[in-house]
């Protein structure tokens, strides 16, 4: 009793926390910095910026009670996995006044959406890997540290590649520390600067789901150019993500070989495209799915026995008693991460700034985070997770925290975040705990250089 | 002058050519509003240059063009869309014929007809996204089909994959859709048929099929007509069937725009769907030519 009670103080102080200084403090310091930074790349270099930062920083308290708190909608594209009902709901309860518009799509969509309809949106809810195609056309702002309420507490996971001091495998391609930090508006810098390219959200090792009852334990990506499953594999429809598991694959099988997964040469491309296509021309490939609901829907139709997969995918499949596993690889698994950024046009506009920037930093808090480890993920902020355990399952968190974060056995039921039994008692998760799981990559989502030759050999594939 | 002109012409008998205009004024501001402009905006885009965020706006360049023909992919798709707008055209004639023909001559009375012809109209209550799925349940590895025949049967010992997911099951998944579309307008060609017409062929000592062979045929081709300008032109520009029936397998040329338009290549985009809209005019002005149907109506 005592202690959900604690647990509901901590709730209101943290949403008190995200009205007051989430709302008017954080967003005006931000204000200052971002029009030092700006969307020009006018050689703002990042000491300059900071100092501005700063500056502003001590005006911000005073000035704090100026700026009006924001009343009205945001408008958040992104994918259906994040910009679910109950995310809206938990962020509407504790942030009155402000209703959040979901505009759900697939990755490829919401990137083609931010390039070409930058004013359609105010937060764009966005992964790594789409950072080097939108980052450039300047429709996003450079957020500056300072406006990230957690940011000391981000995971070195995200900011330096490794969760160890020069421990583990960040792995090839777009991970995270390389695509977070900006050196302008129009700029990346694969090292730390005082400018983010989104607030960090969610991130996961991912891996292909299978059926365990038709193919027993498998843990080697080679599985999904295995002859013998010829017409029972299916890949996601989105080179920057279907590419890395097929490339995986293939290299796991000792077909070729790659210098950079993350960024394959023409040749590289010209190579592997050719062994994919023989392989769907001999009927390897059952489907590409565009959605998270058609992946789940080839998975429990039987149409597919192994797949690309994402984290609630399975945990929506195994809450159903359907017999699916998401693999551990030998090989390492594929990583992914992504976080708020906004929209540039919402510079002009101070309170919904401050409002979008609450947004995002909510974030980092523990009842989203706890939706969203409940399916698996990790928060960039690694602590919220627990936290977000703790908050709803006060009962029960160790028991959580255990199975998601450490890789110990599952010492009763665990339900996923909508209350459905989902983790057996003594399961333990593929691929262990936190440090484990994420200090294995493989490669990570990516966008390659040569993205638009990939576009086009992409479709060659799915034509053939 | 001309106001009052007007006022006389919409009390009296004959309209003046200002209310005519005025009956037509409407009409064509939409077909310029939503046919003509975005027709002439997506050949515009199609000639301007990609950029990272969509198109530079009037700087011309046939770079779409070459893009999009720069492999086989394009054209190999064109050829397969044509392809299966054809067969699906010739299968809902050969279906929607008989339903047609069925409604309009062989039942009685109209309160019967109107009965079946809901009946027929049925389908279209379900929402379009849902009848395209509902085919998984019938024709997928675990579905009705498959097992009857190797569970029930057992002609079969593995279920056959090729019902779903596959050309097949996106031609079947076509013809359910638009046959309709065929049906509509032969059913109300042979309703409307000039009955004396039949009449005198009896009297002259024609056998039924001869009467159906030489008379009501050729009277109802202005329906099959129609009928096949709607199914093929609806089944060239189709995207979300072949996408969700096909699981991603299989292209159109309307997959392939949005591909190109998620990409985003706008100005591909709109190059792929000028090239569509250039084959189904072809198309449509083929029929009309060889069918000469001003000549029957």
């Amino acid at each position: 009793m005592s202690s959900s009670e604690s647990d509901n103080m901590r709730r209101m102080n943290r949403r008190q926390f995200v009205r007051n200084a989430g709302l008017a403090g954080v967003g005006l310091t931000a204000m200052g910095a971002l029009a030092a930074c700006g969307g020009s790349d006018s050689g703002s270099t990042s000491s300059a910026a900071a100092e501005t930062a700063a500056a502003t920083e001590a005006e911000a308290t005073t000035a704090a009670a100026e700026v009006a708190a924001y009343q009205g909608t945001l408008k958040v594209v992104g994918l259906g996995v994040d910009l679910i009902d109950p995310i809206k709901a938990a962020f509407e309860k504790a942030t009155p006044g402000v209703t959040l518009e979901f505009t759900v799509k697939s990755t490829p969509e919401c990137t083609q959406i931010a390039l070409t309809q930058p004013d359609s949106f105010d937060i764009f809810s966005g992964y790594y890997q789409q950072t080097d195609q939108v980052w450039p056309s300047g429709n996003l702002m450079a957020i500056p540290t300072s406006a990230m309420t957690r940011y000391a507490e981000i995971s070195p996971l995200i900011t330096t590649g490794s969760l160890i001091e020069g421990g583990g495998s960040p792995g090839q391609g777009d991970a995270a520390f390389r695509k977070l930090y900006a050196t302008s508006g129009t700029e990346i810098s694969e090292t730390a600067t005082d400018f983010l390219t989104c607030i960090p959200g969610n991130n996961n090792a991912d891996a292909f789901g299978y059926n365990v009852d038709e193919l027993g334990e498998q843990d080697s990506w080679a599985i999904l150019v295995d002859p013998q499953l010829k017409g029972k594999v299916a890949l996601i429809d989105d080179p920057t993500i279907g590419l890395m598991d097929a490339a995986m694959a293939v290299e796991a099988n000792g077909d070729m070989t790659f210098v950079d997964k993350g960024d394959m040469t023409k040749a590289e491309i010209d190579e592997l495209m050719s062994i994919l296509i023989s392989l769907k021309k001999a009927g390897q490939f059952r489907g590409f799915w565009a959605t998270f609901d058609e992946s789940v829907n080839f998975m429990s139709s039987g149409e597919v026995l192994v797949e690309s997969m994402w984290s609630p995918a399975v945990s929506l499949l195994q809450a159903q008693d359907f017999p699916v596993r998401y693999a551990a690889p030998k090989e390492g698994f594929r990583g992914w991460g992504g976080g708020n950024s906004i929209a540039a046009h919402v510079e002009k506009d101070p309170s919904k700034l401050a409002a979008c920037l609450a947004y995002a930093n909510w974030w980092n808090t523990a009842e989203p985070a706890g939706i969203m480890a409940a399916q698996g993920y990790y928060n960039a902020v690694f602590a919220a997770s627990s936290e977000g355990f703790e908050m709803l399952f006060p009962d029960d968190s160790a028991n959580y925290i255990g199975y998601y974060l450490e890789g110990a056995p599952a010492a009763g039921v665990l339900n996923d975040p909508f209350g459905q039994p989902s983790i057996k008692k003594g399961d333990t998760r593929d691929g262990g705990g936190y440090e484990a799981r994420c200090g294995n990559f493989n490669t990570w989502n990516s966008y390659m250089a040569e993205a638009d030759y990939v576009s086009q050999k992409w479709q060659e594939f799915k034509s053939a | 002058m001309g106001g009052s002109s007007a006022v006389v012409a919409t009390t009296g008998p004959r309209r003046s050519p200002l209310t005519t205009v005025a009956w037509i004024l409407p009409g064509t501001i939409w077909l310029l509003l939503f046919l003509i402009a975005p027709l002439v905006m997506i050949i515009l885009v199609s000639l301007w240059e990609r950029t990272p965020v969509g198109f530079a706006a009037f700087s011309f360049s046939l770079d779409a063009y070459g893009r999009i023909f720069e492999t086989s992919v394009f054209l190999d798709t064109l050829k397969n869309t044509i392809f299966r707008s054809l067969l699906v055209t010739a299968l809902c004639i050969l279906i929607g014929y008989p339903i047609a023909f069925y409604l309009a001559r062989c039942v009685k009375t109209i309160k019967f007809q109107i009965a079946l012809f809901i009946v027929v109209l049925a389908p279209f209550w379900v929402a379009y996204v849902v009848r395209i799925i509902a085919w998984l349940p019938v024709l997928g590895r675990q579905g009705v089909i498959n097992y009857f025949l190797v569970e029930v049967l057992g002609v079969v010992d593995e279920p056959i994959s090729a019902l779903f997911y596959s050309t097949f099951a996106i031609t079947l998944a076509l013809v359910q859709l638009y046959v309709l579309f065929m049906v509509t307008p032969i059913f109300f060609q042979l309703a409307t048929l000039d009955e004396a017409a039949i009449e005198a062929a009896r009297d002259l000592g024609a056998t039924p099929g001869k009467v159906f062979r030489e008379v009501i045929f050729p009277l109802s081709l202005p329906g099959v007509l129609i009928g096949c300008i709607f199914v093929f032109v609806l089944v060239m520009g189709e995207f979300a069937t072949v996408r969700i029936i096909g699981g991603g397998t299989i292209q159109s040329v309307g997959t392939l725009v949005n591909d190109y338009y998620t990409i985003p290549d706008l100005p591909a985009a709109a190059a792929a769907a000028t090239m569509l809209v250039a084959v189904m005019t072809v198309g449509v002005a083929i029929l009309l030519r060889f069918s000469k149907i001003r000549e029957v109506v």
